[in-house]
């Protein structure tokens, strides 16, 4: 009881209120999807539980660490195969499956990062558009087990040992619990020696090595943990859509996308992939639901139009907008 | 001896920029490198700290060789820096800057806490703490380079120019500081172009030339070592000197 009470002390909400106000945030959200019954607007919610997901597992790298990869769609991708493949041809629990596809994705990204750590900035964001294309490449080519750009249909049967449901509500509570896992770790990670290297590192990778960090080997521990995450979350999205193809879930505009999100909602903040998520997700779905039958390609030059105007008006993503001036109002008042 | 370094060579192509350059450092001691712009001096410290790795000869700290080592095994073992080019984790706040540095000793937030609160102390940027490094002043910003070396708790501390760029009441704040360095017992091989303050501070100095110790000795042989006079400090220097006494 001692601990919640400290949880929940006012100086501790104002002082960290991301901690002491998400339990609270997440019955909240844990309601309101027990009370929507429009499969639509419940189909919403799962993509916007999905994507927070993806954009946290991409925040690893991309937000905290500074690994700006284009490439995320590469782990996603190995995730959702993995799972399905395994599923389909031997019959594997797609749970199990996803752990396999996760530790498969965090051995990959963390070669990769190894390989492509010593390229700086846009140069090492190039190394993972070529990465995500050549998995791209593979996925197609290896027909016999990936179905190429045919796509992979995963055939339904419901139960909990499939990952399979016949209720979306089953879905959006899953999908919550992992958004939450995500976010928690985030957290963690922000709190931990390695959180504070990695945004050491992002800031100035000299002055983080004079100061005996072993930048090589962070870097490949965050892009690491950031491919598995993703992978988990490339399975969640195959057992939900039930169908995946080269083109979606292994596709550079999968990846941009996953860090679109991140970026519109703060980088290198446990909050922001939740928060874009929250308004870019439904923005894209409600945009394309109502305007995409009337003029082809409306929606999409909206949403850019959008994306354009935040990107341009808070670069730094609306978290860290809000939470900056937030922190020198708290540090004046003597809270901090 | 602290730091030994023999023979030491560094080569960019066709260019020496380090020649055979022999010193050692005493524990407790003061040692000041000077010498003309693109003498070799950066070279050396980056030659120390593991940015770059000599073609031939051997630095030991405390008797184990340390060439080949990388940057953040150095300061492991002991080394500190500072950049000449100032470089604060800008998003951080000044606390969190100096706490990366004490988190090389421990797992520990709350202990690298301390560690960084006690050090803002003595350098002077506990009040603030809670601002990002990013609105620091220049020499506020040096004193936050020197206090991240000394989170980590190191055997010596090389500071590259931590005195350059600032304004005279500022120079001096920053020479109080050094001494205070000293008196805390840390040991300091300092770059510094501010003449006046070296002299004052410094117990050994060695001078680079074009990559070569051209003289090693106490401020003032180094002084009125024609060789120094003819490559770095220039006659005006001596006409002053011998006008102030």
């Amino acid at each position: 009881m001692e601990g919640l009470r400290r949880l929940f002390s006012p100086k501790l909400i104002l002082k960290d209120p991301e901690v002491s106000l998400s339990l609270p945030a997440l019955a909240f959200w844990a309601l309101v999807i027990g009370f929507v019954r429009n499969p639509f607007y419940l189909d919403v919610l799962i993509m916007i539980l999905l994507w927070a997901m993806l954009a946290s597992s991409w925040n690893i790298a991309g937000g905290y660490a500074g690994m700006f990869s284009l490439g995320h769609g590469a782990f996603i991708g190995i995730g959702a195969y993995m799972s399905s493949m395994l599923f389909i041809h031997f019959k594997l629990s797609p749970w199990l499956g996803m752990i396999t596809g996760a530790v498969v994705a965090g051995v990959i990204a963390s070669c990769l990062g190894y390989i492509c750590g010593r390229l700086k900035g846009h140069y090492f964001a190039l190394a993972t558009i070529a990465f995500v294309e050549l998995v791209n490449i593979t996925g197609v080519q290896l027909k016999e087990l990936t179905r190429g750009s045919e796509g992979l249909s995963i055939p339904f049967s419901a139960g909990w040992a499939n990952f399979m449901f016949e209720n979306k509500v089953t879905y959006a509570y899953i999908g919550l619990a992992f958004m939450a896992g995500f976010y928690f770790l985030s957290l963690a990670l922000e709190r931990s020696k390695l959180g504070y290297y990695l945004v050491a590192m992002r800031e100035d990778e000299d002055a983080a090595k004079s100061l005996a960090i072993n930048t090589p080997r962070i870097k490949m521990v965050s892009i690491g943990l950031s491919g598995f995450l993703a992978a988990i979350g490339g399975t969640f999205y195959a057992q939900y859509i039930l169908f995946i193809e080269p083109d979606t879930v292994l596709s550079f505009n999968f990846s941009v996308q996953v860090a679109l999100v991140t970026i519109v909602g703060g980088m290198g903040t446990a909050l922001g992939p939740l928060v874009g998520s929250f308004l870019l997700t439904p923005l894209n779905m409600l945009l394309r639901a109502y305007l995409g039958g009337s003029l082809a390609g409306l929606h999409i030059v909206i949403y850019g139009f959008l994306l354009i105007i935040v990107v341009f008006f808070i670069p730094d993503g609306i978290v860290n907008a809000i939470r900056v001036p937030l922190r020198k109002y708290l540090q004046s008042e003597e809270i901090g | 001896m602290i730091l030994q370094a023999r023979e030491v060579t560094k080569r960019f192509g066709g260019l020496i920029a380090l020649n055979k350059v022999s010193f050692e450092i005493r524990p407790g001691e003061i040692l000041g490198l000077i010498g003309p712009n693109g003498a070799g001096k950066t070279t050396l410290f980056n030659t120390i700290t593991g940015f770059f790795t000599p073609e031939t000869g051997s630095i030991r700290l405390e008797g184990k060789e340390i060439v080949g080592f990388k940057p953040f095994d150095v300061c492991s073992l002991g080394i500190a820096r500072t950049f000449q080019i100032v470089k604060p984790f800008a998003k951080m706040t000044v606390l969190q800057n100096a706490m990366v540095g004490a988190l090389s000793r421990t797992y520990h937030i709350p202990i690298a806490r301390e560690t960084a609160l006690e050090k803002l102390k003595f350098v002077g940027l506990y009040e603030k703490r809670h601002v990002l490094a990013s609105a620091l002043t220049i020499s506020q910003r040096k004193r936050l380079e020197i206090v991240r070396a000394l989170c980590t708790r190191p055997r010596l501390i090389l500071l590259d120019e931590a005195m350059g760029g600032l304004n005279l009441t500022e120079v001096k704040e920053m020479l109080l500081l050094i001494e205070k360095m000293r008196e805390a017992g840390n040991t300091l091989f300092i770059i510094e172009h501010i003449m006046a303050a070296i002299m004052s501070i410094c117990d050994r100095i060695i001078v680079l030339n074009h990559g070569v110790k051209i003289a090693e000795g106490v401020p003032k042989e180094v002084g009125s070592d024609p060789q120094v006079i003819k490559a770095y400090l220039g006659r005006e220097y001596v006409v002053a000197q011998n006008r102030k006494s």
